[in-house]
């Protein structure tokens, strides 16, 4: 007992609780910014960090990573500009409340959404993290690629109308991510000799393109007076608040989204961005309102955010269990630990438990911290939906701009930008969906990755692929998974014609 | 670490030679060489007159970069203006050598040109440049590597694991060329045989030998020795000339009696061109900045070895480690010689 209460002083001493408080502060600023992603807060803290205690140090990068992570749904919702790519399953359902006044309830389910997912996923890990950590052993090459191809069945509930035209976007998601160097020789492929796409295609030019940009382009065709405010004013009062409905509504999608998002955090190199597509999915699979998805669904983002939070927590699961990092962001902390000469792994439980009971602590306070913060920032950024558009846009265009070129300070990468914008609205026009084309372009490296490792270690026997129990379970799933995406994508497709008739907001 | 001396080397002629060997480089280069007689006593003297930018080629927060960063915190100091530190990443490191080699020769630019991109990527990649687009300016810092396995597998001794890969071929977690070169020459020099499987980060290797999906990996000793204090990986051999300052009871390769050293440089470099006067003001400046007792110890903290190389010995390593990576590389088929 008497480390917990050290640790207690320790988080809660006047210098320490004002980093942790700074780090969700920046975090959620920095994340609200298209381009600035919940990675980059943490980097930006860390020189901060160099010179302080290993608790507060820790804290205050935790604080800037959870902060981030809700953050990036703060410019979803609003502006339709993911601030980072855990928050693309957000944007359309959020944007659409958005558009229909009832933003600050889109946000404030997001926020407590991403709160509760937070919390959940640091319960688990203050529980089992040395128990669970041995569940990342247990995936090898085989597990990942089975578990990818699962994962890749989200495609049926993020493609919209025409599972057709989603198909097609994710097979060009899983296409485009084969440009760069071949991970398994180091050579270049189809990189057309140019060396900025030796690297392959950054994922940031590609989600700033094709969401930012595109909707940037939409606006500049509806030509609009500029005197009109981009958003309009809330028509009522529920439509700023979570009222009892909303609440009832948010229960099944945050209950799933947490727990994906904890399994996903357990398994290393996955990320929140996965976690953020499979909660979205699973709340569609729930729904009681299935034929509000895309349209402004208080459960899909509830499934979202919190499914993107939740792999925060248990990120740190196999950090603390196996000192090996969940995903970059883990793989930062490592270094802050490293600094501050302590080893993550199963003995530091021993070596130093006033650390690790001062970061479980520091985690649970850094979620209230975010709730408050979050509740007193969603109302300053949403004053931004009164700003007429001709101010806002040029802002977010420039913004949008600034955050490309910074993540390497590449011009190039600025082109590539405004050409994933033009693609991007072309394929509004034409009402192929965005999202799946960025879930398979997501999801590509791990898929291929761990695919040509298993032959790798095979010789080339495909029968690898199924020679583990964990494998297997995975690829049922997916076999399942698809079924029921089909059968339920049947049984909606009447309903979701019926209220498409009536449907005029688009 | 003995053997940091501040250098009064200055680079050698071919460091200045033109950037491109054809009709129109040779003209710019008696043209540059022209102005560079006229003009240079007085640039040499004022250099530097502003602030130097430093193009590091990896990303920020890694070890290249932390490294990069506090070397140029100190160097700061001795030349008097500031340095900027800019990351100019992708391409396997190769994007921020061709934005050097691109950039003024006027000593206001300069950045990291380790011995990856320099000696091994170019084999592997068109890359615009040669080690001939370069005035190096000095080699600071030693990466090594581990052969680690994990404390599960029945290997307890490096000849245990030989002996095993002889008669069955065993899997290695590899993240770059360098690596499999490594392991080919082990291979060649010992009769074992080693198949790669490819990861992204040594981090991701790391993890696959210890969940026992591979059998062996040679990483960075911060990724390797922090889980051989965890009771998960065992640490066989350092594989560079010198014992890992880490865990300085494991011998070498070499001590073990198998003739193979793989080992890794980080180095300073300026576009061709350069004045030889301001490259030798940059040499000295860095040189005196490595010998700073606190960037020694972070680059230590960092997992690189502080190593001064003036810039001819840097270069003369490059040129050499080229040379030996393209008969390796083509012995293993991944070039055609």
């Amino acid at each position: 007992m008497e480390p917990v209460l050290a640790a207690a002083a320790n988080v809660f001493a006047l210098d320490h609780i004002v980093f942790l408080i700074g780090g969700v502060c920046i975090g959620v600023v920095l994340g609200a910014i298209p381009g600035l992603s919940a990675t980059m807060a943490i980097a930006l803290v860390i020189p901060f960090t160099l010179a302080m205690d290993p608790v507060p140090a820790l804290l205050m990068m935790m604080g800037a990573y959870k902060g981030g992570i809700f953050g990036g749904s703060i410019a979803a919702i609003l502006i339709k500009a993911p601030g980072t790519s855990a928050a693309a399953a957000t944007v359309e359902d959020g944007h659409a409340l958005a558009r229909r006044g009832q933003g600050l309830k889109a946000l404030k389910v997001s926020l407590f959404a991403s709160v509760i997912g937070d919390t959940f996923s640091d319960i688990v890990l203050i529980l089992t993290a040395a128990q669970l950590a041995r569940v990342a052993l247990q995936f090898g090459p085989v597990e990942y690629a089975a578990l990818t191809v699962f994962a890749l069945t989200i495609v049926g509930s993020a493609s919209g109308k025409s599972l057709i035209k989603g198909l097609v976007a994710a097979v060009a998601g899983l296409s485009l991510a084969l440009v760069g160097l071949d991970p398994t020789t180091g050579m270049p492929r189809l990189a057309f000799g140019e060396i900025n796409l030796y690297g392959g295609v950054p994922l940031l030019a590609l989600l700033i393109g094709i969401l930012t940009i595109a909707e940037l382009l939409r606006q500049i065709e509806a030509r609009r007076a500029v005197s009109i405010a981009h958003l309009p004013p809330p028509k009522q009062p529920s439509d700023s608040r979570i009222t009892r409905e909303d609440a009832g509504l948010m229960v099944r999608p945050v209950v799933g989204g947490s727990i994906l998002g904890t399994i996903i955090g357990i398994i290393p190199g996955l990320g929140p961005t996965l976690g953020a597509f499979l909660g979205y999915d699973a709340a569609w699979r729930m729904a009681r309102r299935p034929e509000k998805f895309g349209k402004g669904s208080v459960e899909g983002i509830a499934g979202a955010e919190s499914g993107n939070n939740a792999v925060s927590g248990a990120n740190l699961i196999p950090l603390l269990g196996l000192g090996i990092p969940g995903d970059i962001e883990a793989a930062i902390l490592i270094g802050a630990f490293l600094i501050q000469g302590l080893t993550p792994g199963p003995f530091i439980f021993q070596e130093a438990p006033e650390v690790v009971y001062g970061l479980y602590i520091g985690l649970i306070v850094a979620n209230m911290v975010l709730l408050c913060f979050g509740l007193v920032a969603i109302r300053g950024f949403t004053l931004l939906a009164g700003i007429r558009t001709g101010l806002l846009f040029p802002t977010v265009f420039v913004l949008a701009i600034v955050g490309t070129y910074s993540f390497q300070q590449s011009l190039y990468d600025v082109g590539l930008t405004f050409a994933f914008g033009i693609i991007g609205y072309l394929m509004v026009k034409v009402e192929i969906p965005r999202t799946t084309f960025l879930i398979g372009f997501i999801l590509a490296p791990l898929l291929e990755d761990n695919f040509r490792r298993a032959l790798q270690i095979s010789r080339g026997d495909y029968s690898i692929f199924f020679s583990s129990w964990l494998g297997n379970a995975f690829w049922i799933a997916a076999i399942a998974s698809a079924i029921w995406i089909g059968w339920q994508r049947r049984k909606r497709a009447a309903q979701m014609e019926t209220i498409d008739r009536q449907d005029t907001t688009r | 670490m003995t053997g940091f001396c501040r250098s009064t080397h200055r680079s050698s002629p071919r460091g200045s030679s033109p950037r491109r060997a054809h009709a129109l480089g040779t003209a710019a280069f008696c043209l540059t060489a022209a102005m560079v007689a006229l003009g240079q006593p007085q640039a040499a003297d004022a250099f530097p007159e502003r602030e130097i930018t430093l193009i590091v080629n990896y990303g920020a927060g890694g070890s290249t970069d932390l490294s990069a960063r506090v070397l140029a915190d100190a160097a700061e100091e001795i030349l008097g203006q500031p340095i900027r530190v800019e990351n100019r990443t992708g391409g396997s490191g190769t994007v921020g050598p061709t934005f050097i080699a691109n950039a003024d020769p006027d000593g206001y630019t300069i950045g990291v040109a380790s011995f990856s991109p320099m000696a091994v990527t170019p084999h592997l990649q068109e890359v615009p440049y040669t080690l001939d687009s370069f005035a190096f300016i000095v080699g600071y810092a030693r990466y090594r590597s581990g052969l680690a396995v994990s404390t599960e597998s029945e290997f307890e001794t490096l000849e245990q694991l030989l002996e095993a890969a002889r008669s069955e071929p065993l899997t290695y977690a590899t993240t770059s060329s360098q690596e499999d070169v490594l392991m080919a020459r082990l291979s060649r020099a010992t009769g074992a045989s080693f198949d790669r499987v490819s990861y992204r980060s040594g981090q991701e290797s790391v993890t696959a030998v210890i969940s026992g999906v591979v059998d062996v990996v040679a990483e960075n000793p911060l990724n390797v020795v922090p889980h051989v204090h965890n009771g998960t990986l065992r640490l066989l051999a350092s594989v560079a000339s010198v014992r890992l300052f880490e865990m300085p009871e494991i011998p070498t390769l070499q001590e073990q009696g198998v003739d193979v050293v793989s080992e890794s440089y980080a180095g300073l470099a300026a576009p061709a061109g350069t004045p030889p006067e301001i490259v030798a003001v940059l040499e000295n400046a860095f040189s005196e900045a490595l010998n700073d007792e606190t960037v020694q110890q972070t680059m230590r903290d960092l997992g690189m070895e502080p190593v001064y190389l003036s810039s001819g010995d840097y270069r003369t390593l490059l040129e050499e480690g080229r040379e030996a990576m393209a008969t390796d590389l083509a012995e293993i088929g991944l070039i055609d010689n």
